[in-house]
């Protein structure tokens, strides 16, 4: 059965068979919303009213878009303005890094446990503004497209190509910062 | 400017250590309560029987029948309020009304009453498409 004969299920009135959308996508619009306010209690309330909105206006949903699209740019859209009034400082960063320090960065982040690593990344993600964490992990972690991240974004291809590349460099350079002074403890 | 990553990527093999985020495992259930919640408050929200065009009507030809009853001519530049008081105990005693302000007078009655039973048909077809929760 494809997504469009579960809409007309909904549609008639079964209920149920909205079941299928949130078991389908839960995992990435949760992942969406979690990227955006980096708190796991809040993106779980976003992902739910997200679906609950999408319930709402099935019926104005137009058929010849991606049904996937539609709903993570619900969960963008109430995501953004969920964190619109909780302004977070992001640190001063100065993306100049070499290319080399990329690699640097994975081989040291190789040698701690798996625990040390997720905290550490996910600190490092944290240190980024709620665009250029959305996209980063939209591109690397949800396989997007950069299509895909526009039509949920919003952001042109040009605007995410440029967050993109400013924010890998970012991303690297917190990295090796949060990695010296993991160091600096440990010795 | 890459278009799509490789899995050599240093970024991709950091990320991929992020972990990914899930959500609590009651979460499905939990959306699928609210969305019940919501198809219900949908099927009984408040709906009227006589609907906003029915209403104009009614009213329109409620002023019809008030002019026609009072005989008012709408060409008097005065308005006197004798001749006024005068319609308007005159119109009690005796209601003579003309036969296309009787005729008037059932097409409202019988606009409400096929307002009334359209609107009951409608009920009772979101009703039965109400799911058993």
């Amino acid at each position: 059965m494809d997504e469009n004969q579960y809409i007309d299920q909904v549609l008639q009135g079964n209920v149920d068979s909205f079941s299928y959308f949130v078991n389908t996508y839960k995992n990435m619009v949760f992942s969406i919303a979690y990227r955006i306010t980096n708190d796991e209690n809040r993106a779980e309330e976003i992902a739910q009213e997200t679906f609950i909105k999408a319930f709402k206006g099935l019926g104005n949903f137009n058929r010849q878009a991606k049904f996937s699209s539609w709903l993570y740019r619900i969960c963008h859209n109430t995501a953004m303005s969920s964190v619109r009034q909780k302004k977070h400082k992001y640190l001063e960063i100065n993306p100049d890094i070499e290319q080399d320090t990329f690699s640097e960065n994975n081989d040291a982040i190789n040698q701690l446990y798996r625990e040390d690593q997720k905290e550490l990344i996910n600190k490092a993600l944290k240190e980024l503004s709620v665009n250029e964490r959305l996209v980063i992990t939209l591109f690397y972690l949800e396989e997007q497209s950069l299509d895909e991240i526009n039509e949920i974004t919003g952001l042109t291809i040009a605007n995410i190509k440029v967050i993109l590349h400013r924010s890998r460099r970012k991303l690297h350079t917190i990295l090796k910062q949060l990695l010296s002074s993991e160091i600096t403890t440990i010795s | 400017m890459i278009e799509k990553y490789s899995k050599d990527d240093p970024t991709y093999q950091i990320l991929s250590k992020s972990g990914n985020p899930s959500p609590s495992d009651e979460f499905t259930v939990n959306v699928m309560e609210q969305i019940k919640i919501e198809a219900v408050k949908k099927q009984i929200s408040y709906t009227p029987l006589i609907n906003k065009n029915v209403w104009a009507i009614i009213i329109i030809v409620l002023l019809g029948i008030t002019a026609a009853g009072f005989n008012l001519d709408f060409k008097t530049e005065t308005f006197d309020m004798d001749n006024f008081m005068d319609s308007v105990f005159s119109l009690f005693p005796v209601i003579q009304v003309s036969s296309w302000v009787g005729i008037s007078i059932i097409l409202v009655f019988a606009a409400i009453v096929v307002n009334i039973v359209i609107e009951n048909i409608n009920i009772r077809k979101r009703r039965s498409a109400i799911p058993f929760f």
